[in-house]
């Protein structure tokens, strides 16, 4: 599980949210400006700074089209050269400006970056693992990480620019009408032309942006898929027909795409002959006028000049549209987690204190992960006396794990309440319920660090005496030692991959770190590996030693030496007691003890 | 000579390494050399009438300034809607084409890339994380793209561009493209020059990009041991530092974007208004006719627009390099394994099997996982393998299996060496049932008809009966139809195995080896699989990498591993005289209740 890949679930994540976007897009927009909230007045800078150059193009082309124009009619050169010195010095300008432009952007997405990471994982902290386990890693990922980088974009570059190129052309047609109303007009007409007409492309576009996004899922998944099942794959000799498969779908991708680019080109395409015929009648138009005498050349030369700048914000309003339509993607994605109600919160009265004694009692408790699925828990009662130890025993799915989460407060349960102390788990602190509790479980997740690091997880303060003296308690120092770089061995993900009962053995020294007064074991699980077994077994005893215990048991040795034992099945308590008047009750205790036996 | 690393790996001459790759992927072009032409053919008149477009404009404003008449000046006005059009079919060909090459060839690609790690697997992928394998299948072939649809011919419109305008601005006075070539060379050659001050951020960039999104997923993957020894604070500390120093170098990134964004612009402005000011002059002196100004100034501007575009390409082509090169190494992965030439047909095989004084190391710097291993198993005995985790019981079946070959020592299946086999004759011999078999992304059925391709629905039913699986599947309300995989319905470990049982029964091949589970499983599941798997070792030759004591007990013979090396092998009986390993392993296995 741990290995998933967030590929395949960040294109079917944005997919999905892509559908809700679309319906969603007039609510967002306002949320999603106020989250940029701290950035205003730097998007407000980088607009100015944008129309600045605008405005600095307009009037050094004008400049120039005025000294040619001078130059026509015969000027001196001595009054035409100061002109284009003043252009120049224009276009210094507008090159700094661009540069400012650009850190202006820089600046607005750090912004956001920062706040936003952080604001998504404190809420992640405070939704909690019980949140965590009925999603995908893959979806936060894409929220916490890509959503995060997308928004930079969009609040950095895309909301600038967009505002810019609709303010614009304000400027540029209040100048132009000044020259000539006419000329203006037409083209202001070309303008609008070049804004709709390509517009009616758009229902075909994204249906066909929708059937890509399908493509590339399926292609990705496909292959992810082969991946992973490849060497079953071989093993069937089913090999090279899945190379075909893949083959097919690879193809279906090239057509996909083609659809989309022939919708995308035809768009841009009908958008650039508009915009370029615009400026050929204008030009056209006003060649004839100049000739007739009703326009003065200085005006056509600004226009021939002016040529293609006219258009430019439609171009740019496309990308920014696309930078938008992203942008609004992410957001949706992020609202939906950060809309999200922790289920579990400290209650306004709860307390720091520690209980006076590590008791733990369920009285009646009822709990079910999913409204309308059978409960996993049905009126469990129990209570474990300080320094007891508990071995829980049931089936896969009785019950047991939901025990250990509801007692670390992952969930709260929907009837009943779980005391620690004789106090009920609402009146702690969440802070302090944890810090009482230590759980030691079959996988064990370790960070992208040292062993060191991972040991200090508990403890961040242990010094490597500490580290050293628990890890011997826990039956892995040795193992440590051996490894190349000892205790700075780098594990994790990307690090030294450790076995199941080392990274187990870790875990003990850990808990042994944290030294709580309430231990939740977890036991490995059976497998014929004699020389782990007997190691992690004696660190556990040695953990046991003193702490209140609940134990989920697998071994015949544990549940004979605890000092009750409570059988689950489909979450409710069947049976409880010592082992051998369990044995002898003859139950669904003694069945399980006998089952696996082999004389 | 200045070194370049790629993705780690150092390359002497950045230069050559560039072309080799470069021109690597041209050739890949070859099988569509026609619709290259026709690409190239529209980008060139693309290039022309963009040019001519401009001279026509700048040329009528400049007769009109002159005086003319409607009639002199008709056939100019024709030529500007004739080009306009022309240049908008011209770019619109151009760019669909380049695409549909581009895109036919990733999918090429992305099939070639699977070809050539299906025979490298399973030793490809695990040193790899998969995660990393289908980013460069997606994301890195979709970056070669860039190549093809964006790079070859904006280079060559690059080049044909400004050269035509510079003829043009000859063809007035000789002095004028001097004047512009010097502001070339500038735009050119400033990108060029400060690129590797830009590659250097950019490879930082990447680097903490990974760092900081890793400890993110870290920070997530790992909340729950987070929350529960409450280092929430110190974690969330972290992931804002990290934040800060991303922003860092990222300020870096943007600055040096905007210097060189801001000097290339301001060059080419300035290189053109230089021409026109010399122009200018040249008509003050009276040795250039005023209406030759717009054209001068039109003509010094198109010189520069594609050229600026080739800096953006440049940068591309640092991405590109980059991933072709993921790709190519994919592509250039020699199969751990390959079959013998001389490979004769099998003819009917005697199913038992023998390992040889088999010595065998994943990795030269590895010690050996397997040494010395001998043992062997008679046609329909049942061989229990026993022995701690990390003893090379899962090595003897990737040997098996032929996914490597032993660096000493031989594995023989019928009395043959099985790299005298085939591929296909060797895996059609072999079956392995394991719990977490997988499952693939589509329907029961498909998933079970792996076993056969040409088994049909009513041989896919049999098999599930015979798995005792089929009364289940039946009871979902999709039935067969229903899907797995990651997408698809979560199902119970013990279900799983019944699937991959079924799987074996419909393969029917004479050896089995099976995978046991080692995780507890309900009492009605347990059953179910020990009948299946009953019903799957009549008859056949078994290989139990056994964790039950049952399973051990009823074995024919067992054999225990021990760091690679056979201890002890005999049967059930034998072993249990006396202090042995095995004695050892049973007691413990004997304490296990569930």
């Amino acid at each position: 599980m741990k290995s998933r890949l967030r590929g395949i679930f960040l294109l079917c994540g944005i997919y999905d949210m892509y559908k809700y976007s679309d319906a969603a897009r007039s609510t967002i927009s306002w949320r999603l400006i106020k989250l940029a909230r701290s950035a205003w007045a730097q998007i407000l800078l980088a607009v100015i700074i944008g129309l600045g150059v605008t405005l600095i193009n307009l009037a050094q082309l004008s400049i120039t089209g005025y000294a040619i124009g001078q130059m026509f009619s015969g000027a001196d050169v001595s009054v035409v050269l100061p002109l284009l010195l003043i252009a120049a010095i224009m276009i210094i300008l507008r090159a700094w400006l661009t540069y400012l432009k650009e850190m202006i952007a820089h600046y607005i997405a750090a912004g956001i970056k920062i706040a936003l990471r952080n604001r998504i994982y404190a809420h992640l902290l405070a939704l909690g693992p019980g949140f965590l386990e009925q999603r995908q890693t893959g979806e936060l990922l894409a929220a916490a990480v890509d959503g995060v980088e997308t928004l930079e974009i969009y609040f950095g570059k895309y909301l600038p620019q967009l505002i810019i190129t609709l303010l614009t052309p304000i400027f540029i047609f209040t100048y132009l009408t000044i020259l000539d109303w006419q000329l203006a007009i037409i083209l202001a007409i070309f303008f609008i032309a070049a804004l709709t007409m390509p517009q009616w492309f758009n229902p075909s576009a994204r249906r066909e942006r929708r059937r890509h996004w399908a493509a590339i899922a399926e292609l990705n998944s496909y292959f992810i898929d082969s991946l992973q099942g490849l060497v079953t794959l071989k093993a069937f000799n089913h090999g090279k027909q899945r190379g075909d498969e893949i083959s097919q779908r690879a193809t279906d991708l090239c057509s996909a795409i083609m659809r989309v680019i022939g919708i995308n080109f035809a768009y841009i395409g009908v958008t650039n002959l508009i915009m370029t015929s615009g400026a050929a009648v204008a030009l056209g138009w006003g060649a004839v006028r100049v000739m007739e005498g009703t326009l003065s050349i200085d005006v056509l030369l600004i226009v021939l000049l002016l040529g293609n700048e006219i258009y430019k914000p439609i171009l740019e309003l496309n990308t920014a549209y696309h930078g938008g339509l992203q942008g609004a993607t992410a957001a949706g994605g992020i609202f939906n987690l950060l809309d999200t109600e922790p289920d579990v919160t400290d209650t306004p009265n709860a307390t720091s204190t520690p209980p006076l004694s590590p008791s733990i009692g369920f009285e009646d408790v009822s709990f079910g992960y999913d409204e309308g699925k059978r409960p996993a828990l049905l009126n469990l009662s129990f209570e474990i006396n300080p320094g007891e130890t508990v071995a829980l025993v049931g089936r896969s799915g009785s019950g047991k794990t939901t025990v250990v989460n509801l007692l670390l407060r992952f969930w709260d349960p929907q009837h009943g309440r779980i005391t620690l102390g004789r106090r009920s788990l609402r009146d702690y602190a969440l802070d302090t319920l944890r810090a009482q509790i230590s759980v030691v479980s079959q996988d064990t997740y370790l960070f992208h660090g040292t062993i060191a690091d991972n040991l200090r997880i508990s403890k961040p303060d242990a010094t490597e005496e500490e580290l050293e003296i628990a890890a011997r308690h826990a039956n892995a120092h040795d193992f440590i030692k051996a490894l190349p770089q000892g205790y700075n061995t780098i594990v994790g993900e990307r690090g030294t991959r450790l076995s199941g009962g080392e990274r187990q053995r870790i875990a003990i020294a850990r808990v042994l770190l944290k030294d709580t007064p309430i231990l939740l074991l977890d036991e490995a699980t059976s497998s014929v590996d004699a020389e782990n077994e007997a190691i992690i077994q004696e660190a556990l005893d040695r953990l046991k030693r003193g702490r209140t215990t609940l134990v989920i048991a697998h071994r015949l040795s544990t549940v004979i030496n605890a000092d009750r034992i409570i059988v689950l099945d489909s979450g409710e308590m069947v049976e409880s007691g010592r082992h051998d008047d369990l044995i002898r009750a003859g139950g669904i205790y003694a069945q399980l003890v006998s089952a696996q036996r082999v004389s | 000579m200045s070194t370049v690393t790629i993705d780690g790996k150092r390359y002497e001459n950045d230069l050559k390494k560039t072309k080799h790759i470069l021109l690597r992927l041209f050739r890949m072009v070859r099988p569509w050399w026609g619709e290259l032409t026709l690409t190239s053919l529209a980008a060139l008149l693309n290039s022309a009438s963009t040019i001519a477009l401009a001279a026509v404009s700048a040329l009528i404003v400049g007769l009109v300034a002159e005086g003319t008449d409607l009639v002199e000046l008709r056939p100019y006005l024709i030529a500007l809607g004739f080009l306009t059009i022309l240049k908008a079919v011209m770019a619109w060909a151009e760019q669909y084409i380049s695409h549909r090459i581009a895109y036919s060839l990733l999918a090429m690609m992305r099939s070639r890339v699977f070809e050539a790690i299906e025979p490298a697997a399973p030793a490809y992928i695990l040193k790899r994380r998969s995660g990393d394998i289908i980013s460069m299948v997606m994301a890195d072939v979709e970056t070669v793209e860039l190549y093809f649809a964006h790079t070859l011919m904006p280079t060559l419109v690059a080049l044909v561009m400004p050269l035509t305008a510079l003829i043009i601005l000859g063809s007035l006075h000789w002095i004028l493209p001097l004047v512009l070539l010097p502001f070339l060379f500038l735009v050119i050659g400033i990108p060029i020059k400060m690129h590797h001050i830009g590659d250097a951020i950019a490879k930082r960039l990447r680097i903490e990009f990974g760092e900081t999104n890793a400890h993110m997923v870290d920070s997530i993957q790992g909340l729950r041991e987070i929350v529960v020894f409450g280092r929430g604070p110190s974690r969330l500390h972290e992931v804002e530092s990290n934040s800060l120093a991303l922003t860092e170098t990222q300020r870096r990134n943007s600055r040096y974007l905007g210097i060189l964004g801001g000097l290339t612009e301001g060059c080419s402005m300035i290189g053109s208004l230089t021409v026109l000011v010399v122009g200018v002059l040249m008509v003050g002196k009276g040795l250039l006719p005023s209406h030759q100004l717009p054209l001068m100034l039109l003509m010094a501007s198109a010189a520069f627009g594609p050229v600026i575009n080739i800096a953006k390409v440049a940068k591309q082509v640092a991405m590109i390099m980059a991933s072709a090169d993921r790709v190519f190494a994919v592509l250039d992965e020699p199969a751990i394994v390959e079959e013998y030439p001389d490979v004769k047909e099998v003819g009917s095989i005697e199913p038992t099997v023998a390992f040889e004084d088999v010595t065998f190391r994943y990795h030269p710097d590895e010690p050996p996982v397997l040494q010395n291993v001998s043992f062997d198993a008679k046609a329909g005995e049942k061989l229990a393998i026993v022995g701690p985790s990390g003893s090379g019981k899962t090595t003897l079946v990737n040997l098996l299996l032929r996914f490597w070959d032993p660096q000493h020592g031989r594995v023989v299946i019928g009395g043959r060496d099985i790299r005298k086999l085939s591929f296909v004759d060797l895996r059609n011999l072999v079956s392995v049932v394991q719990q977490d078999a997988y499952l693939f992304d589509t329907t029961i059925r498909e998933n079970i008809r792996i076993g056969n391709p040409n088994a049909s629905n009513a041989d896919i039913e049999d098999a599930s009966r015979k798995a005792y699986i089929h009364d289940f599947i039946t009871s979902l309300p999709d039935g067969y139809d229903t899907r797995l995989g990651e997408r698809g319905a979560k199902i119970s470990g013990g279900e799983r195995q019944r699937i991959s049982i079924a799987r074996a029964l419909l393969k029917d091949a004479p050896i089995l080896i099976l995978d046991e589970a080692t995780s507890n499983l309900d009492s009605e599941n347990e059953r179910m699989i020990r009948d299946g798997i009953d019903n799957l070792m009549e008859g056949r030759t078994t290989l139990v990498i056994a964790h039950r004591l049952s399973t051990i007990a009823n074995a024919d013979r067992v054999v225990v591993l021990d760091h690679g090396r056979v201890v002890e092998s005999g049967t059930h009986a034998d072993l249990m005289k006396g202090e042995s390993m095995y004695a050892r392993i049973i007691r413990v296995q004997r304490d296990v209740i569930m």
